[in-house]
């Protein structure tokens, strides 16, 4: 009987083959080629057969000044722009994301519209979110200006997408807005999968509900929250959409995929660009591994 | 009495909730289907409806043509992906095979990619792919270089995502109804195609719709690689809707815009709730 469970090994091997030949062409060469790249001085002219020129991309030392990306306060505002974003949002989103599932726990008429209600932010278009926070909150004619004249909090409309000080918060608040649901579903299921017994517990003691929801629920969800930090984490850290479409030609806010976006297509600075992009992928390579071994996410599969 | 007061409260709770998540797609609804003066009023209900906007959108732009090209992508790319990972997932979750738990971690990391990591490389690749592209085609099909490249790169983008969602599906399959299989000395193919294809359908539906919203909303890589008017895809067809000066910004049009491609998606995930949740959840704890 040697034969069956050997003819599926193999047939198991044919069947990964195209999944292998996408992600090594189009992935692991693109990787590469960008890896080499940032070490020529590739520009828009000679893009195609680029000269390599070593490192001078990240860091060189020309007549007394320094050069390179590692050099460009900008990119380091992009760095820290990037962290600021990632830590805020992530943990908006974490602290929603648990009030909304443990709202959407509720048992009565509404159950279903909660539940619908969560999920319609994930499916708008990043783009889409963007636009209509910005229209709400825009200036002349927003809502969200005239809700707070209304109140007599504010007396003329403020610019709140477009002015420094305000705009990150705001890309803050769409970030959270578009994927709180995200981490609610995320925790929601873990909540589904405790055994009933401990959130009946937590339903009989109603009065101090919170202290019960911190000393047991909270703790038997932790690893479900885990997973959606270090997914939410990820995904922050390479934000794009949102920071290019609010407030588009700010420095204050760029991210480090801004950044190197910029580098490349705006000034055709395609070896400095890739540079940056390896700095970028170098650091949330770290941070990915520091999650990832602190949340032992790695032992999924052993968990089975 | 308490037991009033804690409805009420819950009820609130479910309120806010809802409240939050909704308004900011009906406030843009709203706005969409107001004529110009009544757009620069705020309100919280319609004062007017007029399909202006609407039909401005679609009969004087160009905006069904991005409608077509996203629609395109999407079919393309997803097709693909499924059909890759489908094979990918029976292996990586019904057969032991040294370095299984290594290829799942690679494409794991490979999720988590920042996609900027690849971009310069891949518009190299992009600029040869059209050189060798306009070689062989003629003029005619020359827009449709762009949208070929796209799906080229979401399949790849999609690929780990498919391929983890659906191996978290199958695993859920027992093992006794293949293992019947097997002893009638039924192939690998065969199994695949008669008897899990028709357990694994919903999951597989499930999983192809997650795929078509992630492609039908990527914007940096569609940014980064369409360049007229006619190969656009629908992210980036609205965020080039604008006007000249700041107060011309045509609200009521993007708002329009963001209604049109948006609906869809809502009526869907609306109907799939469920599925989605639990495609949701396979796709990141291991299920």
């Amino acid at each position: 009987m040697k034969s069956v469970s050997q003819l599926r090994k193999r047939t198991a091997l044919i069947f990964l083959i195209p999944v292998t030949i996408v992600l090594l062409s189009s992935a692991l060469y693109p990787l590469i080629s960008t890896l080499y790249l940032s070490l020529t001085d590739a520009e828009l002219e000679n893009f195609l057969d680029p000269n390599y020129v070593g490192f001078i991309n990240y860091l060189e030392n020309y007549e007394g000044m320094w050069y390179g990306v590692l050099a460009d306060s900008l990119f380091w505002n992009s760095v820290r722009n990037t962290i600021v974003f990632s830590v805020f949002s992530v943990s908006l989103e974490v602290i929603l994301g648990i009030s909304f599932a443990l709202i959407m726990l509720i048992e009565n008429k509404l159950k279903w519209f909660v539940r619908a209600a969560v999920l319609i932010p994930w499916a708008i278009p990043t783009i889409v979110s963007a636009r209509m926070f910005e229209w709400m909150l825009q200036d002349q004619f927003g809502i969200f200006n005239y809700i707070l004249i209304g109140m007599g909090i504010i007396e003329q409309g403020k610019a709140w997408t477009t002015d420094p000080q305000t705009s990150m918060i705001v890309i803050i608040i769409i970030d959270a807005w578009k994927t709180s649901p995200f981490v609610a579903i995320l925790v929601y299921a873990g909540l589904k999968a405790l055994p009933n017994e401990v959130l009946e517990a937590g339903k009989v003691d109603g009065t101090n509900g919170i202290t019960q929801f911190y000393y047991i629920i909270f703790p038997l969800i932790l690893p479900a929250i885990a997973v959606a930090i270090v997914f939410r984490g990820l995904d922050a850290l390479r934000v794009f959409d949102l920071i290019y479409l609010i407030n588009a030609g700010s420095k204050d806010i760029m991210s480090m995929t801004v950044y190197a976006r910029r580098e490349m297509f705006e000034y055709s600075h395609f070896g400095f660009g890739a540079a940056a992009s390896t700095m970028l992928t170098l650091i949330i390579g770290v941070i990915a591994v520091i999650f990832i071994q602190r949340t032992r996410l790695h032992k999924l599969d052993e968990m089975e | 009495m308490n037991k009033v007061y804690d409805k009420i409260f819950k009820y609130s709770l479910q309120m806010i909730v809802i409240i939050f998540c909704v308004f900011p797609f009906y406030y843009s609804v709203m706005t969409s289907l107001e004529g110009s003066s009544a757009v620069f009023e705020p309100n919280f209900f319609p004062t007017e409806i007029n399909p202006k906007n609407y039909n401005y959108l679609l009969f004087e732009h160009n905006f069904p043509q991005t409608i077509l090209n996203s629609l395109f992508v999407a079919t393309v790319t997803v097709s693909i992906s499924i059909t890759i990972s489908y094979f990918a997932a029976w292996s990586l979750s019904r057969v032991n095979f040294k370095g299984r738990s290594m290829f799942l971690f690679v494409i794991l990391a490979i999720s988590m990619f920042p996609q900027i990591a690849v971009l310069t490389g891949m518009y190299q690749l992009f600029l040869n792919f059209k050189d060798f592209y306009f070689n062989i085609f003629d003029l005619r099909v020359k827009g449709v270089t762009s949208l070929l490249w796209l799906c080229f790169t979401y399949t790849m983008f999609n690929i780990p995502f498919t391929v983890w969602v659906l191996t978290t599906f199958m695993k859920g399959v027992p093992k006794e109804i293949e293992e019947a299989a097997i002893v009638d000395g039924a192939s690998s193919f065969l199994i695949l195609r008669k008897i899990f294809l028709p357990i694994m359908t919903p999951a597989i539906f499930t999983t192809a719709i997650m795929a078509m919203i992630a492609v039908w909303n990527e914007f940096l890589f569609a940014l980064t690689f369409t360049a007229t008017n006619s190969d656009r895809t629908i992210t980036v067809g609205i965020a080039l809707i604008n006007g000249t000066i700041e107060y011309e910004v045509p609200w009521g049009s993007i708002m329009a815009a963001s209604v049109i491609v948006t609906v869809p998606l809502v009526i869907i995930t609306l109907l799939l709730q469920g599925r989605i949740m639990s495609g949701l959840t396979a796709g990141s704890i291991k299920g």
